[in-house]
């Protein structure tokens, strides 16, 4: 009897846990919709946009975009998503859609406002009261950080209540004003009044996502160097690279490579100065390619390149940690699938002045670890120019071009060098994988491994075949034409011979003709 | 039996009287255009993804259901409004184009523009150059080898791969016309005892159209200059002697600005394709071959990429770092200096252009609208027997184009020492003439490979087979009235 109970005891709850699978796997597939009123290009509206989507992917959620135009009404229910975000970058427009406002309201999940437009039910849900702030400059301060901020036209702040978190305080230049905070979260609800994708701003609205949306690990930014290429000063590279570690800053560089003319010189030194970073304890991220033309069939295209590019790095022990691309490769299903989702790590860039996609679907995806990437420059705001140690709340790379001349590096390298940051050190922290069609790369604290054994870099690639060029290859008419060029030729040449004889002969002949008379 | 004998004679001489082998070659070559232009279904050359450009400039655009590549787009519209592109390239194509339009307005309609009128105002000046160049090789006889020369002509430039362009927005056309009246005035004002000046502003005119039917088309004047010298043999004095040095210096200034409207973007295409498709197209490794130049040799990796990339590149060619450390020291002068230093390489280019040159058929797009119900891409097969028997036929090597040349120039060297000799001016005109059109038959390809190597090739060496066509045409039209060696008596009076 017992054991029929218990019996039954054991199927139930396996059952149970079954069911709580699914609940938590649905819960973790459960998507964020983004909502924005428009692009607004003027004021960034753009970037703005692009740094919501990457913040969330780096929070670890994936997201769906949609604009409120195009929002239908019964899109957002607490079984498809988990959370909302209201992006307002379009103050002048007051653009509405009822049908959303109205499932806002309805809504249970998490809910963040960015902007202006915060309505009176919002306000509630924050358990705040709205103050409305015209023509004023403010100053935003974190502990002991603070950025000035450009001068903003209207602007709905909160005034502090008890029971929420808030994130950095907007300060007014008359200090008789009161104080205001600029990220609140308040239960599963959250409000930034603005959004300026860059410095101390954004590490602090970065805060305030990554408290609302529960994933929140402090972790020290990757110092990461861009806009290398197969075309760039190697020696540069070099350079830096061995500065670098000289200074003891941990590094990574994101560089692209070719999957045509591996066997030319030329990247048998790129790859070797590749090598020569990763003994200098910086790590590599494939950077994707620029897409020129692309479509929805171009999918197969960017598998075939993505792979022989990592390929021929692998080979020469060049081993990515990851992939690196512009953010808007996240939004696109091609792009995504065949280009970021082989890595565990993906660093998301800025993106260029006009991304050209695949298949655009708006549906941003995540990986293991989604690094955001910051400039180095923007982050020189944060005080007076000087940076104090920044502590991001979610993954942060810090890039840095690639300098173009030798005072450009001397001045970054001082820059770098001064700075009283902690960098992310990949050789203890790190663990990544990259998969390309037939080959696994991994990076454990810095060793390589491939397919799953460890791999020595050394400053000459081992196990690479030593390319001959060969001569063009024989096609069967080609000789014919050849030999065909070649028996006119003779023919000509041996007719003008011929013809000169005669000339010479028949002038003689003509010439005597006239001499007798 | 000997009645059927006299009949025919008597047919033949009614025939000679009342039909000239300039009219001959009109009519026939009308009948083919007529047919190939504007009998239906609709044919023409689709667009290979430069027509925009030229239909923005002039004023045109794009009606929706727009096909590229497969089928040929019988309509346009015509821009109503402000058009801020218009006007702001500097080709001979405007021109027609223009007149096509206002035809177009006139008699169809406002808003609409149909092809076929562009095909029109090709073709009547076209058929006015068959006249005349028949004419001039012809005049004065009317014997049955004079009829078999016109039917030649007309085989030769009212083949399908000329006419069909007629239908299109390329340059080809402007190029089959200059050429026509180039080489027809001057071998008529050769053979006149009086200069006819309407035939030397005639003369002017081919040569204008010639060197701004497109901008690589501008250092070409050189060589015209060099086939109008014989004209200086013409006119040996007094004000005309002026006049016809103002008309040169008008032709020169033509050629320096049709070369100089090139875009800086068109030019950055140019040098990096002439780089990435030219100087770094070797068995060995390319890489190496740029070392100690000047260009990093890393750049070597970019061999075979295009400007416009199709698909995924490493990075952008119109970046400013490629354009500093690339395009910009990319000079000719860098150009000629890596052939001189690599002549392997330079002959190996060159044989792939005289391969090339022959083709004069543009296979890659169609020739066939969309609602004719071909194949996309499909291809017109009648009246092509010319340029397909020159495309496999002609030999495919840079040598021997060069042997040809000197051969050429050699017999009708002959007939220059001749009439020099006894002050004669008819064949020290055609020398002058020969040779011109032998230079741009040389050096065309020479340029075509500097200025952008290997890259829609055949279509840039349009004016190889046309000035080869035209030497050749002379040779036979000579040697058949038999005053290769030297000039006859015979008067041309037009």
């Amino acid at each position: 009897m017992r054991k029929w109970w218990s019996g039954l005891l054991v199927i139930l709850s396996l059952l149970g846990g079954l069911w709580g699978l699914g609940q938590t796997a649905q819960a973790a597939t459960r998507r964020v919709l983004i909502v924005y009123d428009a692009l607004n290009s003027k004021q960034q509206g753009q970037t703005k946009l692009d740094a919501v989507q990457r913040l969330l992917a780096s929070a670890g959620v994936q997201t769906r975009t949609e604009q409120l135009t195009t929002y239908r009404a019964g899109q957002l229910t607490s079984r498809h998503y988990q959370g909302v975000v209201t992006l307002n970058n379009w103050p002048a427009g007051h653009l509405k859609n009822a049908a959303f406002i109205r499932d806002r309201d309805a809504f249970t999940g998490k809910q963040l406002h960015i902007g202006s437009g915060l309505d009176a039910t919002e306000a509630r849900q924050l358990r705040s009261k709205r103050v409305a702030v015209r023509h004023q400059q403010f100053l935003l301060k974190n502990r002991r950080d603070w950025q000035l901020l450009p001068f903003s036209e209207n602007i709905t702040l909160l005034k502090p209540t008890r029971g929420a978190h808030n994130f950095g305080t907007l300060t007014r230049q008359r200090a008789s004003l009161p104080d205001h905070p600029y990220g609140t979260v308040v239960g599963k609800h959250g409000y930034l009044p603005y959004l300026e994708p860059k410095g101390l701003s954004l590490l602090v609205a970065m805060q305030t996502i990554a408290a609302l949306f529960g994933k929140q690990r402090t972790q020290a930014p990757l110092l990461t160097i861009t806009g290398v290429t197969p075309y760039s000063n190697l020696k540069r590279v070099r350079q830096l690279a061995r500065q670098l570690s000289a200074a003891d800053i941990p590094f990574a560089l994101s560089t692209t490579s070719v999957a045509n003319n591996t066997s030319m010189r030329a990247f048998t030194r790129f790859t070797k100065t590749l090598r020569f970073v990763e003994q200098q304890q910086g790590v590599i991220f494939l950077q994707a390619p620029v897409v020129g033309a692309a479509n929805a069939q171009s999918g197969n295209t960017l598998e075939q390149l993505m792979v022989a590019e990592l390929n021929q790095l692998g080979q020469r022990q060049v081993i990515p940690v990851g992939i690196s691309a512009p953010a808007y490769w996240n939004q696109d299903q091609i792009l995504r699938r065949y280009g970021l989702q082989r890595a565990r790590d993906v660093l998301l860039l800025p993106n260029p002045a006009t991304p050209t996609f695949a298949k655009q679907d708006n549906l941003g995806g995540t990986v293991k670890t989604t690094w955001y990437g910051m400039t180095w420059h923007s982050l020189q705001t944060v005080r007076n120019g000087q940076t104090q140690q920044i502590t991001p709340a979610l993954p942060t790379a810090v890039t840095v071009q690639l300098p173009t001349s030798a005072k450009q590096e001397a001045a970054l390298l001082q820059q770098l060098r001064r700075a009283n940051v902690t960098w992310y050190a990949p050789q203890k922290q790190m663990r990544s994988r990259v998969v390309s069609a037939s080959a696994t790369f991994g990076y454990h604290k810095g060793t390589y491994y491939l397919n799953g054994s460890p791999v020595k870099v050394r400053s000459e690639a081992t196990g690479v075949p030593n390319y001959h060029f060969e001569r063009k290859n024989f096609v069967a008419l080609s000789r014919y034409f050849k030999i065909q060029g070649w028996i006119l030729m003779t023919f000509f040449v041996i007719t003008t011979i011929v013809l000169g004889i005669f000339l010479f002969l028949g002038r003689r002949i003509y010439r005597r003709m006239f001499m007798r008379k | 039996m000997k009645r059927l004998k006299q009949l025919s004679l008597t047919t033949w001489q009614a025939f000679t009287r009342h039909v000239s082998p300039a009219a001959l070659a009109t009519i026939l070559a009308a009948l083919v255009v007529g047919f190939l232009l504007f009998v239906p279904p609709l044919r023409g050359l689709a667009d290979n993804g430069t027509f925009p450009q030229i239909l923005a400039n002039n004023g045109l655009y794009r009606l929706s259901g727009y096909q590229t590549t497969t089928y040929v787009n019988p309509q346009f519209g015509i821009m109503q409004y402000f058009n801020e592109l218009r006007g702001t390239s500097f080709t001979a194509q405007t021109l027609f184009i223009q007149v096509a339009i206002l035809l177009n307005r006139v008699v169809y309609s406002q808003t609409v523009f149909d092809v076929r009128f562009l095909g029109l105002t090709y073709a009547v000046p076209y058929l006015g150059g068959i006249y005349l160049l028949t004419r001039a090789m012809t005049q004065p006889y009317r014997r049955i080898r004079s009829y078999f020369l016109a039917v030649i002509i007309v085989f030769v430039f009212a083949d399908a791969s000329f006419v069909l362009s007629f239908n299109s927005f390329y340059a080809t056309p402007v190029m089959v016309i200059g050429m026509l009246y180039v080489v027809a005035t001057i071998l008529i004002v050769a053979r006149q005892r009086t200069t006819s000046w309407r035939l030397v502003i005639g003369f002017f005119v081919g040569v204008a159209l010639l060197v701004t039917a497109t901008p690589q088309n501008g250092p070409l004047v050189l060589c015209f200059l060099i086939a109008s010298g014989g004209f200086f043999f013409v006119v040996t004095r007094g004000p005309r002697w002026l006049w016809l040095l103002t008309g040169i210096l008008v032709v020169l200034a033509l050629g320096g600005l049709s070369y100089t409207s090139l875009s800086r973007e068109q030019r950055a295409v140019n040098r990096y394709q002439s780089f990435t498709h030219g100087v770094l197209t070797q068995d060995t490794d390319a890489s190496q071959a740029i070392a100690h130049s000047g260009i990093s040799r890393q750049y070597g990796l970019m061999k075979g990429e295009d400007y416009y990339p199709t698909a995924f590149t490493a990075k952008r060619p119109n970046s400013r770092s490629v354009h500093q450390q690339l395009l910009q020291r990319y000079t000719v002068g860098w150009v000629s200096r890596y052939y001189i230093q690599h002549p392997r390489q330079f002959m190996t280019l060159l044989n792939l252009a005289a391969s090339d040159m022959m083709m004069t058929q543009n296979k890659s797009v169609g020739d066939y609208q969309k609602v004719a119900g071909k194949a996309p891409g499909a291809q017109v097969t009648i009246f092509t027997g010319f340029s397909a028997i020159a495309g496999s036929f002609f030999p495919r090597r840079f040598a021997f184009n060069l042997l040809l040349v000197v051969a050429l120039l050699m017999v009708f060297a002959v007939g220059f020492y001749n009439d020099l000799r006894v002050q004669r001016v008819a064949s020290v005109v055609r020398f002058f003439l020969v040779c011109g059109l032998l230079l741009i038959f040389i050096s065309v390809p020479v340029m075509a490979i500097i200025d952008g190597g290997t890259t829609e090739l055949a279509q840039r060496l349009l004016m190889v087979p046309l000035s080869i066509d035209m030497v050749l045409l002379i040779f036979l039209a000579d040697m058949l009235n038999h005053r290769l060696w030297h000039t006859d008596d015979a008067e041309t009076g037009v």
